[in-house]
């Protein structure tokens, strides 16, 4: 089913992004600390398909999809402190709200689709 | 290696850490605001700070934030005439710490607003592991 394993891969995505907050809004009074941002679920999708596959004991295990956080440019981010650190933590707790609200809308979406297959087993 | 949200709750967890470090060295300053020496013309307690640095938590691979280099300020001591205080110079001034109540109650909001945040990311981190875990019950 392919619609499990977008909404499972959007999950990990999502999880991966509050990590991000979560480290911003640790760091918001770090002097120099610069925001960071996740790679967008566009092109964690794109990904797929290209990782390497493990073949021998000796190879290193190499996750196909890598979700990478890339700072900030200047700006991007709302407001800049004189130690020079660009978390804004106004805007990092919007993120984290809306991680939080796409997450219950993806487990929204697999438990009814779960259920629909499962009617369509008991049928 | 934990999953994203566990390390996003350990995360938010040193920041909690962190802050209230803060707001321990900003009690203290408040509660030293009068601690003049006792001995003719000694120092005063001087003001404690606290200084944040971004630490990668290596069992993890969680970002986290460390608060463990508490600093003294250098700026210059208040200086009060009280000729007879104990701590008194030649001159009859007392050296008064360097605490400023105003600067102290502004740092310690900053504390909390921080803290608030922080604690805001557990509850939303945490409520993604339920959402989560509430898919395998079905119905």
């Amino acid at each position: 089913m392919y619609l499990f394993d977008l909404a499972s891969r959007h999950m990990t995505w999502l999880g991966g992004r509050q990590a991000v907050t979560a480290a911003n809004i640790a760091n918001a009074d770090t002097p120099g600390y610069r925001a960071k941002a996740i790679t967008d679920f566009d092109s964690v999708l794109g990904q797929t398909g290209l990782g390497l596959s493990v073949t021998a004991p000796g190879h290193l295990p190499l996750h196909g999809e890598t979700i990478t956080a890339i700072e900030l440019r200047p700006g991007e981010s709302w407001d800049q402190a004189h130690s020079g650190n660009t978390v804004s933590i106004e805007s990092e707790l919007m993120k984290a709200g809306q991680t939080s609200r796409m997450m219950s809308l993806d487990t929204g979406i697999a438990r009814s689709f779960h259920r629909m297959l499962l009617s369509s087993l008991k049928a | 290696m934990l999953d994203a949200l566990t390390a996003s709750m350990r995360t938010a967890a040193s920041g909690l850490e962190a802050q209230s470090m803060r707001m321990r060295a900003v009690s203290e300053n408040l509660a030293n605001m009068e601690s003049a020496g006792a001995t003719r013309g000694s120092d005063p307690y001087r003001r404690k700070l606290v200084t944040f640095e971004a630490s990668l938590d290596g069992l993890s691979g969680a970002e986290l934030v460390t608060a463990n280099h508490i600093i003294r300020d250098t700026q210059p001591f208040r200086l009060e005439f009280q000729p007879g205080h104990p701590a008194a110079n030649e001159a009859g001034y007392v050296k008064l710490p360097n605490v400023n109540m105003i600067v102290e109650a502004a740092d310690m909001r900053e504390a909390n607003r921080s803290y608030e945040a922080n604690l805001q990311v557990i509850k939303q981190a945490r409520d993604m592991i339920s959402m989560t875990i509430d898919l395998l019950k079905g119905q």
